[in-house]
């Protein structure tokens, strides 16, 4: 089964099964998510993608669903304007990377406030904690959100 | 099998083409992993579908070097051959071209076995190891027989995952000229070693890629190296490169876990508090084999006796081998275990004396002049004179302390339900920096400034930390007046020396960046002398100090000590039977920070880690195997659970070079957390995890005065 | 193909409304509808999705995700998404019904998972289903021959919905009625041992100092949800605060339901429960 979609901003035709997962396709077709691995249950955030601008986990999303919608994967997102100011304002706070959750993190929190744009503080932090990680970047993540939702306030207020 | 006598070589020039290390997916193979499924059993044969044409299948027999796989002074077969130890245990590897048949094919080997006695251990496997540790002033233990008071508790603490998201994944290729290895970890040397070494291969030829692991708890330190020879093997045997992954399951069941530990204290103090007598028995659990049983052990003893003066003591310290799994170093490297029941046990002993915690510590800390546990003067006061009463301070602990016990005493508190169930605990405690049993571990660096200006760094330590990288280039390139972004850290593909050590914090920020220094002023001082490129190494040695005798205990055991204090205060949810963490401080004195963010982040992990070892995480043991049900259960901390942090440094002088901190969170801030535990649920809890279930009974009793109608 | 599954792929069709999903069952009347997909991935940890041979998905279908504001009901389409139905929904939907919603799954996942596939499936504690049947929610339920609908008392303990062949679980009726006192709480989630689960679903409305309504329900992973209906008939009008001997009645009165289970619960179920009860009625008066 061929199915046409776009992906990353490129338009791509991929062949899968209907048997199998957008993670499962995506890392045999592309180099996306090459590295990755998954909890195959939709829980631990390493396959997330935006699907038509919604986060799902693509462990869970049939390859089935994607004909003719908009894919953007954590490594479409690092090369948008978005991804590049949020980065920016987590260095300012002090992130130190992890390579195994810090562009899912920042995948994973731009795409909610897109959703929820006027969460708090304690929403922001339960939706961190929703990718468990070793690290100890979420005291910065929990900041870095903050102010995230601040400066897109700041940009409605203006356009108001 | 040929002796190999050559040590690796750093090899800076070593430019591999883009295929080796990422071959491309239809030119690898998948490997798994075919494992014991008895806990003790001589194997006496195999049996297995035929194997389909091409595939590769390795047994012990087919091992060209040494087939023991060794981690320091612990060894243990690289696949069980006469016997299997454990269920899990790696008993020989397949490799196809699709890992699902693959596996399905893996699940098909029987191996024919004779289960053997769950008490025998074999030849090749450590017996329980023991030791007795003495020490002190006998005398002093016999001061003041009238008026002294004994107390005695027993703490134990359970195992842990480390818990990374991802598990590890190796890519391994072998050829006649080159065996090269892409895997993630901390330890790229012993990656060769134990490559050449059971491949029989000259180290020089054995090429690693590591990519970054993420933090400075990546708490794996040996065993990816064991996954490496395994894939290795594969690769040799199936004449292409081989992935080796495990699945999320494999890696949860058989991954080295924290050691469980069990420990009996007993003091004998007198009245103003002094701990007159220490006796210990410790127990720590370190799964089949005792891989770094000698480091776990030991630094769990010098858990016990390095925070405090002690008249005498004694302590009886064992390590339990078991047909399960071997456990590793997660979460530090074993102090935090013999100070986990040391802390709680002083929170025992200021109960009975009635004495504030933070007071008592700060009075019975080591002082100038006094010696310690191994017999070495000290020349100052230990930092935890200084940091537990400044934290107390800024922490408001010991009021809240006061209040909270005056608390306890009211028996009828959970009749009002408008009293809040609280607690705020505090511990202090260290992290010993460098290996006990670790040798001279030396680290070197290797800088090269090329004819265009650029400079190579070549750093044998793995790291994601994006900071620590970016402050070396900074650093180099304010040295060499150069732009950074002609600064490059280059991977090192063979690790440095043999006996160079993992990275673990004390590293990345005690000796890499003092190496850098002196690294890029040698080649400054050539520059304008001598054509380029120019290439200067420097290495690290230990510094000579009294030598640490594990036998006697004596001499100085680590690099350095980076001391910390925390406190804890908590509140039971008695509508959830949950803990909430209201907030944790800590104080640490690690010498000064290279990068806050950085050292902010490892101690903000060692806090997530002490969570999750205190309340979240739990392991059970069925039948001599983790359960399924603690794969599916296990849980990291979640935003309930972590609470904000008020991390502050001690500022003292800058002469004192940065030490590490990257397990220092966890060694202290999880008996703080018990003790806080302790003082808002009851005096019993004296082991971790404390679960749902447990702090359910604590309320069912409590609520017997509640409803006493019931 | 993927690896380790045999046999042809399976059928799929994604029609985009409700009356193309309708009509595939005509050729297809045994095809198994596929919402959001996300029961079938805690049951297996498998990288392909194992589907029978012609599955419906209502991916497309955005007539199954419309939300229809009413002065006496507010209508949810089945194929809504939980996110959509927090951040759609806006003030109309009930405060209970975020609550429960809130704490299903993580944020991606309530993108995929919807109204209807929560309904339909057994998740990990009831989740939608105890407030909805608090809220005397209706399940509408069509097939191509009409529809008919369900009352939530209807729904079994387990609180799924059951669907014949052919039916689809098109929209979730909520009466709106002001329930100013909302009780939600859950234990548990897919990490938590069985015995360790809970939730608990608590509706009040007071006037001139009279508890003027009451409803209250628990639900227990293999006993289902439970709703004591004769604690709330005789709550249902008493003077607040209530005494503390109405409130131990009370808890008695739950404490025996919970004895009638005919799957015990665990003795922390049990306590947390009865703990629950207790604080639900000391807060009766705080509206």
């Amino acid at each position: 089964m061929k199915l046409s979609f776009i992906l990353n901003g490129d338009d791509v035709t991929l062949d899968g099964d209907t048997r199998e997962t957008l993670f499962t396709v995506l890392r045999r077709e592309t180099e996306v998510f090459a590295e990755k691995t998954s909890c195959l249950k939709g829980t631990c955030g390493r396959c997330h993608v935006l699907l038509d601008s919604k986060e799902v986990p693509s462990c869970v999303v049939p390859f089935f669903q994607v004909r003719q919608r908009e894919v953007v994967t954590p490594e479409g997102f690092r090369q948008t304007d978005e991804y590049r100011k949020f980065r920016a304002i987590l260095d300012e706070e002090g992130l130190v990377e992890c390579a195994e959750c810090t562009d899912v993190q920042i995948f994973h929190l731009f795409s909610y406030l897109e959703l929820f744009p006027h969460a708090g503080p304690e929403e922001c932090r339960m939706l961190i904690g929703e990718i468990p990680c070793r690290c100890g970047s979420r005291p910065v993540l929990e900041r870095g959100a903050a102010r995230w939702v601040e400066s897109r306030e700041a940009v409605r207020a203006a356009r108001r | 099998m040929a002796a190999r006598k050559k040590q690796p070589v750093q090899d800076p020039h070593f430019s591999p083409d883009p295929d080796l290390f990422r071959p491309p997916a239809s030119k690898v193979w998948a490997g798994v992993i075919v494992r014991s499924r008895t806990p003790h059993a001589r194997i006496v044969g195999v049996v297995h579908p035929p194997l389909p044409a091409g595939w590769a299948l390795v047994l012990p027999a087919d091992i060209p070097g040494n087939p023991t796989f060794q981690v320091f002074r612990g060894r243990f077969p690289v696949l069980g051959d006469d016997e299997a130890q454990y269920i899990g245990e790696p008993l020989a590897l397949v490799a196809g071209p699709v890992e699902d048949e693959v596996r399905q094919w893996a699940d098909k080997v029987r191996f024919v076995t004779r289960n053997l006695s769950l008490d025998e251990f074999a030849e090749a496997s450590p017996h329980l190891r023991r030791k007795t540790i003495t020490g002190g002033d006998k005398a002093a233990a016999l001061d003041g027989v009238h008026g002294t008071m004994e107390v005695e508790g027993v703490y134990s603490s359970g195992p842990q995952d480390h818990g990374h998201l991802d598990p590890v994944e190796v890519l391994a290729r072998v050829t006649p000229q080159v065996v090269a290895v892409r895997i993630k970890t901390q330890w790229p040397a012993h990656v060769v070693n134990s490559v050449a070494r059971v491949l029989d291969r000259d180290p020089n030829e054995v090429k690693v890629l590591a990519t970054v692991s993420s933090g400075t708890a990546n708490s794996q330190v040996w065993y990816p190296s064991l996954l490496a020879v395994h894939a290795a093997l594969l690769s040799r045997a199936a004449n292409r490169a081989v992935s080796l992954k495990l699945t999320k399951e494999e890696e949860f069941l058989y991954s080295p876990k924290r050691p469980e530990a069990r420990t009996l204290l007993r003091t004998i103090l007198a009245p103003d508090g002094r701990i007159l007598s220490l006796q210990a028995d410790l127990v720590v659990q370190a799964g089949a084999y005792g891989v770094l049983e000698d480091e776990l052990l030991d630094r769990a003893v010098v858990g016990i006796l390095a925070p405090y003066k002690l008249g005498h003591f004694v302590v009886h310290a064992h390590v339990e081998t078991s047909h399960t799994p071997p456990r590793g170093p997660v979460g530090g490297m074993g102090e935090g275990l013999g100070l986990f029941a040391l802390e709680s046990h002083v929170h025992d002993l200021c109960r009975a004396l009635g004495q504030d915690p933070a007071q008592w510590r700060s009075e019975q800390t080591l002082t100038k002049d006094s010696r310690t546990f191994s017999n070495l003067p000290l020349k100052a006061d230990s930092p935890l004179k200084s940091l537990v009463p400044q934290l107390a301070k800024s922490s408001d602990y010991s009021r809240k302390h006061a209040a909270y016990e005056l608390l306890q005493e009211r028996i009828d508190r959970f009749q009002d339900e408008a009293l809040p169930l609280r607690g705020i605990g505090l511990a202090a405690g260290f992290q010993g920096n460098g290996f006990l049993a670790g040798g001279t571990s030396p680290v070197n660096i290797e800088g090269r400034l090329d004819p265009d200006g650029r400079l190579s760094l070549y750093i044998p330590i793995v790291t994601a930390n994006n900071r620590s990288v970016q402050l070396w280039k900074e650093s180099a390139a304010a040295i060499l007046q150069i732009p950074v972004d002609d600064v490059r850290i280059c991977p090192v593909f063979t690790g440095d020396h043999p006996t160079g050590g993992p990275s673990i914090s004390s590293r990345a920020f005690e000796i890499v960046p003092k190496l850098l220094l002196q690294t890029c002023e040698g080649i400054a001082q050539k520059r304008f002398r001598q054509p380029l490129p120019i290439t200067v190494r420097k290495v690290y040695r230990r510094n000579k100090g009294p030598a640490w005798d594990n036998d006697e205990f004596t001499g100085q055991p680590f690099l350095s000590f980076s001391w910390g204090a925390a406190v804890a205060e908590v509140e039971l949810v008695p509508l959830l039977a949950e803990i909430r963490i209201r907030k944790i401080s800590l104080l640490v004195d690690a010498g000064p920070r290279i990068d806050d963010a950085s050292a902010r982040n490892a101690l903000t992990e060692g806090v997530q880690m002490a969570v999750g070892w205190a309340i979240t995480e739990s392991i059970h043991w069925e039948k001599l195997a983790i359960s399924h049900e603690s794969f599916l259960r296990y849980r990291l901390p979640g935003p309930r659970e972590l609470p904000p942090l008020d991390i502050q440094f001690y500022e003292g002088p800058k002469e004192t070079p940065p030490r590490g901190l990257g397990s220092l969170g966890a060694n202290v801030v999880a008996p703080a957390l018990l003790s806080a535990i302790r003082q808002a649920v009851g005096p019993d809890l004296k082991s971790i995890p404390v679960s749902r279930k447990m702090l359910d009974e604590a309320l069912r009793y409590h609520e017997a005065f509640l409803y006493p109608e019931r | 193909m993927p690896p380790g599954v045999e046999g042809p792929p399976p059928l799929v069709y994604s029609p985009r409304s409700l009356g193309e999903a309708l009509a595939l069952f005509v050729p297809n009347p045994h095809a198994q509808l596929f919402a959001g997909g996300t029961a079938w991935q805690t049951e297996h940890l498998t990288s392909s999705i194992r589907l029978p041979g012609v599955t419906i998905s209502l991916h497309l279908a955005e007539d199954l995700r419309k939300v229809a504001y009413g002065e006496r009901f507010l209508d949810l389409g089945g194929a809504l998404s939980l996110n959509q139905l927090l951040s759609v929904g806006g003030p109309w939907v009930p405060a209970i019904l975020k609550d429960a919603a809130r704490v299903i799954g993580t944020s991606a996942l309530r993108n995929l998972a919807t109204v209807a596939g929560n309904l339909c499936q057994k998740g990990v504690l009831g989740d939608l289903f105890p407030p909805l049947h608090l809220l005397g929610a209706l399940c509408e339920i069509r097939n191509l021959r009409g529809s008919r609908w369900l009352s939530a008392q209807q729904i079994a303990e387990d609180g799924r919905v059951v669907l014949a062949a052919g039916e689809i679980l098109t929209r979730v009726r909520i009466p709106q009625e002001d329930w100013p006192l909302v009780f939600y709480q859950k234990i548990g989630n897919i990490r938590t041992p069985w015995d360790e689960r809970l939730a608990l679903s608590g509706l009040a409305r007071t006037k001139n100092g009279q508890l003027e309504g009451f409803r209250l329900s628990f639900h227990l992973p293999h006993s289902g949800l439970v709703r004591i209906r004769e604690l709330e008939g005789e709550l249902t009008g008493q003077t607040l605060p209530l005494s503390h001997r109405e409130r131990t009645q009370a808890v008695d009165k739950v404490d025996e339901a919970l004895g009638l289970l005919p799957v015990p619960a665990s003795v922390f179920q049990r306590d947390r429960v009865l703990h629950m009860t207790r604080w639900i009625l000391t807060r009766l008066d705080d509206e």
